[in-house]
């Protein structure tokens, strides 16, 4: 495939305003840190190449997220014979809580048990959940995902109260 | 990442895919070849028959292979102007039709072949031992056969079945 200036440009200005979303999503969807590095490669690679055929028909944001949420989704399919199952959102377990010694510890812990639990999501939930820890509305979520308004929204709801009862609980003890 | 690193791990992604068809085109042509050869070098008809239609097998396979990687690979190429649910259902469908289709594609080309050279192996008049014997080799070489294509049939019957569940799953989501 040779690239054309366009291409290039568009997944410049694109891994420049996204390039954080895309490594967040990756730590949210594999925790091994060899093959999130990959995984995040394949993100990338996906994006430049997808530049070749963007059509404008969405905005860029929502390109960017459904290449690497289908780049995700793929990755997932791939490992999943060699990782735990997926974990019904009822069911998840309560995240073992390590000791705090400031702040900034106790922050990182947090977001990595977040990871940890949203890793533990089977789809379409993972999916739902760090569309909206980027902060997109709910029809954002739909273009991006292919699901309803409703139902996203009830989904986002359920996961924040599930989430918030989790991290309470940690807290407590 | 830069862009040349982009650049540099997109022409390792299409040297991965060549590299992936060349190993299944270097396959073929060492089945097509050691049965062309049988079929010109052994004087037994059925047996020559048997080993063109092994080598006609082969090369349906091939073709096979190929469709399916190309649409693989297309899909790909779409992932930005479909959502998450379009792109995994197309994935998932993909995957269980090659699954489910494995029989016709994969495993019925080299029925005809298989067993007629098998025939013409065992029954060749060539063979000095009695006909019980023969016959017994002929079975024999029928059942690894058939124990085969039921490991293989049973394995894309369980994945197939795996995933019907997440199709339905995600059409479930949809609603």
């Amino acid at each position: 495939m040779k690239p054309s200036p366009d291409q290039d440009a568009r997944y410049l200005d694109a891994a420049a305003e996204h390039g954080g979303a895309l490594q967040r999503l990756a730590r949210a969807t594999e925790a091994n840190a060899e093959r999130r590095r990959d995984l995040l490669q394949d993100m990338h690679v996906a994006l430049w190449r997808s530049f070749a055929s963007y059509d404008a028909r969405c905005s860029v944001r929502t390109w960017v997220y459904r290449v690497a949420h289908n780049v995700a989704a793929s990755h997932v399919d791939r490992e999943r014979r060699s990782r735990a199952p997926f974990v019904p959102l009822d069911e998840i377990d309560q995240m073992p809580s390590g000791q705090s010694i400031s702040y900034e510890v106790e922050e990182s812990e947090a977001v990595s048990r977040l990871h940890t639990i949203i890793r533990q999501l089977g789809p379409p939930e993972r999916q739902i959940i760090t569309l909206y820890l980027e902060g997109l509305d709910a029809a954002s979520i739909a273009d991006v995902t292919g699901l309803s308004a409703g139902a996203i929204a009830t989904r986002v709801s359920r996961l924040k109260t599930h989430l918030a009862h989790v991290f309470q609980e940690t807290a407590n003890v | 990442m830069t862009l040349a690193d982009v650049h540099l791990h997109a022409q390792r992604f299409q040297s991965r895919i060549r590299t992936r068809n060349t190993i299944e085109y270097v396959a073929a042509a060492f089945v097509v070849t050691a049965f062309s050869w049988l079929a010109l070098s052994m004087p037994e008809p059925i047996v020559q028959v048997g080993a063109g239609l092994i080598v006609a097998g082969a090369l349906y396979v091939c073709w096979k292979l190929y469709q399916l990687g190309h649409a693989a690979t297309r899909s790909e190429l779409d992932a930005g102007a479909q959502s998450w649910a379009t792109f995994h259902h197309g994935e998932l469908t993909r995957q269980r039709e090659a699954l489910r289709t494995v029989w016709s594609w994969y495993i019925a080309p080299f029925v005809p072949g298989m067993l007629v050279f098998l025939a013409g192996v065992s029954f060749t008049e060539a063979n000095p031992a009695p006909f019980p014997a023969r016959l017994g080799v002929f079975l024999a070489g029928l059942g690894i056969m058939a124990s085969v294509y039921a490991v293989i049939w049973l394995l894309n019957a369980v994945a197939v079945k795996r995933l019907d569940a997440e199709i339905a799953a995600l059409d479930r989501a949809r609603q």
